[in-house]
């Protein structure tokens, strides 16, 4: 227990180049709620949601690493994938962090986020269920990481009640997962004139929850990767052992990327949007699906096919970049797609900084809780468990 | 093309249909090979 008792903050070059980052981002966002969001930000009334809205899109889709690995081991029995369960679970809670803390950004009056439950609940709208199911599941991420704080302070009982609601919080979270992933997409359906053919359609809410769940896939091979390539030996995993559950996650990650253009092969067939795809737009969407789904499920399927965690690897950092991608074309990109050039909306530099602000404060706080809890090992007291 | 929003639609169902269908066949050689060296 001792050896994870905090050990004070190591100034290593990766927090030294990260505080900077992160007090120049300070800075901007005390201007933000200085001047309001007209100084800082690029967004007009004709454009009210613009980059930080793409990026809370983006931290939500890519924080699914929590909810599909949990159901892959709690729900269909993968107990093999256990030891990334804690990265993917962490990961997804401090996704949600970045997300509730972008969003108080981007609101005009966000002192008034509590209003959706105490005082104007509108449960008809999507963003009620978005903010109701954001809420109770970032509740849920809380209490799946609680046993790692019992462990730290010892208290055995309380960890032994938390193990036990494991499977129940698992289910939970999936539930609450599919709903506000798929809603996420359904606010886009309120914009049908707003948003360029080739991106808007009915079934954006099931293109929302099925890039998520590629997203999610990806992530937690990544992870994997970039915590054994930081904590070593400290990690339970060997190489070895790794690189084993990522050829098997790869097969995964080929299956959710085929299901994925799948569904969007269909769906711009029921629209009959193919000569859209012949436009300047269309190579840009082809770009983003053939490119960066396409492209990585291919790689996927060889990679798993012949044993190599690597190239499963680099098919996941693409396939996250693609997810990424997606979620800027329907938020900023194609949005307001019809306006005339000078009129349209880009990010100014303020708002660059803080979304670069948030990545690293996402990073900073991820390692520092692997590094002080039982994240990417097991705590010595309790290796039987 | 299409002279009323029925064309349009059994037009666009049609190639559907039919898309789903190659999509459904080519999903059994791509399932095998991702299967073929699985223990």
């Amino acid at each position: 227990m001792n050896a994870l008792r905090p050990g004070g903050i190591k100034i290593a070059p990766f927090y030294l180049v990260s505080g900077v980052i992160l007090i120049f981002g300070a800075v901007i966002v005390a201007l933000r709620y200085a001047y309001g969001l007209a100084y800082a930000t690029n967004l007009t009334q004709t454009t009210t949601w613009g980059l930080w809205t793409g990026f809370k899109l983006v931290f939500v889709a890519l924080a699914a690493s929590g909810f599909t690995l949990t159901t892959g081991v709690y729900i269909f029995g993968m107990h093999e994938y256990h030891p990334l369960v804690r990265p993917a679970v962490l990961s997804g809670f401090v996704g949600y962090s970045l997300f509730i803390l972008i969003l108080l950004f981007d609101l005009g009056r966000s002192w008034r986020i509590f209003y959706p439950f105490l005082v104007q609940a509108g449960v008809t709208s999507a963003l009620f269920e978005i903010a109701l199911c954001v809420l109770l599941y970032y509740t849920t991420q809380f209490l799946e990481l609680t046993p790692v704080g019992f462990e730290w302070l010892g208290w055995r009982r309380w960890r032994k009640v938390m193990v036990g609601a494991t499977v129940g919080l698992s289910i939970f979270g999936l539930l609450l997962s599919a709903l506000h992933q798929s809603t996420l997409g359904a606010l886009y359906l309120t914009v049908p004139g707003k948003l360029h053919p080739l991106w808007y359609s009915p079934y954006l809410p099931l293109h929302f929850f099925l890039s998520s769940v590629m997203g999610g896939i990806s992530m937690v091979m990544l992870l994997g990767w970039a915590s054994k390539k930081a904590f070593g030996n400290k990690m339970e995993l060997s190489w070895q052992e790794l690189d084993r559950l990522t050829v098997g996650l790869g097969k995964a990650g080929a299956i959710s990327t085929a299901v994925y253009l799948a569904v969007k092969a269909l769906d711009i067939s029921l629209g009959g949007k193919w000569h859209e795809v012949s436009s300047g737009w269309g190579a840009w969407y082809l770009l983003e699906t053939l490119g960066c789904v396409l492209f990585p499920c291919m790689v996927f399927a060889y990679s798993h096919h012949h044993r190599k965690p690597g190239l499963i690897r680099l098919a996941a950092a693409w396939t996250v970049f693609g997810v990424v991608l997606n979620r800027l074309n329907v938020a900023v990109v194609a949005f307001n797609w019809t306006f005339p050039t000078n009129e349209r909306y880009f990010p100014s530099w303020m708002e660059w900084v803080v979304v670069v602000f948030l990545i690293v404060l996402g990073l900073v706080i991820y390692r520092l809780v692997c590094e002080r809890f039982a994240i990417v090992n097991q705590h010595p007291d309790y290796l039987s468990h | 093309m299409f002279e009323m929003l029925q064309d349009f639609t059994a037009f666009t169902k049609s190639c559907s249909y039919l898309l789903a269908a190659v999509i459904l066949i080519a999903y059994i050689p791509f399932m095998l090979f991702l299967s073929r060296r699985d223990d």
